[in-house]
């Protein structure tokens, strides 16, 4: 019963996942694809831990973390080359 | 049923409430018209749906097996410090690069700050959607906004010719004559 309800979670993540692959497919700038990669990473994270529920084990928790990690540095890249146009300033006197 | 059967029932209840509101989020960023309207559905209602998972995990997992999990903690906090900063960097590339606000918005009134009067565009190229030649907003949506107190106001900027400013000019000189005397 208590998997049942954890399976209707995690197809919800999945349905919540798609609604927003469509926003990234068709989004009509590059900070929509954005926030909706970063919402779909977020939404990852909490797909994860579902799983290492159902699937009784603690090895997928790191995978939590990394996620995390890199969800929140590809956004704010994809944020500054959209706002500067480039990745890593140099900041040179010459 | 037990205290631990009814703590874990407590968690897959959790787990399920944070599912709900991560479709409600993704429902709002398809529906909303905006960069800056999604934003607002892609980081509040997301960063909860993600907070509220995230605890049921934790509780089920300190109540199932008896293992308070760190990793699951730092997470939380990881995700609950850095969602709002990444949703807040995001928009503001969104502005600066000119993506136009949705029709039916109201005044923009960052927009002189930032760009000044000029119109030139730089970085249009990166913002690679619908972006025109034009002002943010609108002549047409700006009226059409406007109750009808602003519509008068309007209507007497229009009116207020340099030829009046002169004339009250002179009153005012007159009148300050007057206090002098």
């Amino acid at each position: 019963m208590k998997e049942a309800v954890l399976l209707i979670a995690l197809t919800l993540f999945m349905v919540a996942i798609g609604l927003q692959l469509y926003r990234v497919i068709i989004g009509p700038s590059m900070p929509d694809r954005a926030i909706a990669l970063d919402t779909i990473g977020v939404n990852l994270i909490s797909a994860i831990a579902i799983v290492s529920i159902v699937l009784k084990t603690k090895a997928f928790l790191e995978a939590i973390l990394i996620l995390g990690i890199l969800a929140f540095i590809s956004t704010i890249a994809i944020s500054k080359y959209i706002e500067r146009g480039v990745i890593v300033e140099r900041k040179g006197n010459r | 049923m037990n205290v631990k059967e009814i703590v874990e029932w407590i968690a897959v209840i959790l787990i399920l409430f944070g599912s709900v509101i991560s479709v409600i989020s993704a429902f709002g960023m398809i529906r909303l018209p905006d960069v800056y309207t999604r934003s607002h559905a892609a980081t509040k209602s997301a960063t909860l749906s993600v907070l509220v998972c995230l605890l049921g995990a934790f509780v089920y997992f300190w109540f199932h097996d008896g293992y308070i999990s760190i990793r699951i903690i730092l997470g939380i906090i990881f995700v609950f410090i850095t969602a709002p900063v990444s949703g807040h960097l995001v928009t503001r590339a969104a502005y600066r690069s000119r993506v136009p606000l949705a029709e039916g918005s109201g005044e923009d009134e960052l927009k002189p700050v930032l760009f000044g009067e000029s119109n030139q565009i730089d970085h249009l190229a990166f913002a690679g959607g619908k972006v025109e030649m034009q002002p943010l907003v609108d002549k047409d949506v700006h009226t059409s906004i406007l109750t009808e107190d602003e519509r008068m106001d309007g209507e007497e900027l229009q009116v207020d010719v340099p030829g009046d400013k002169v004339d009250r000019k002179s009153s005012d000189s007159l009148n300050t004559d007057e206090n002098g005397k």
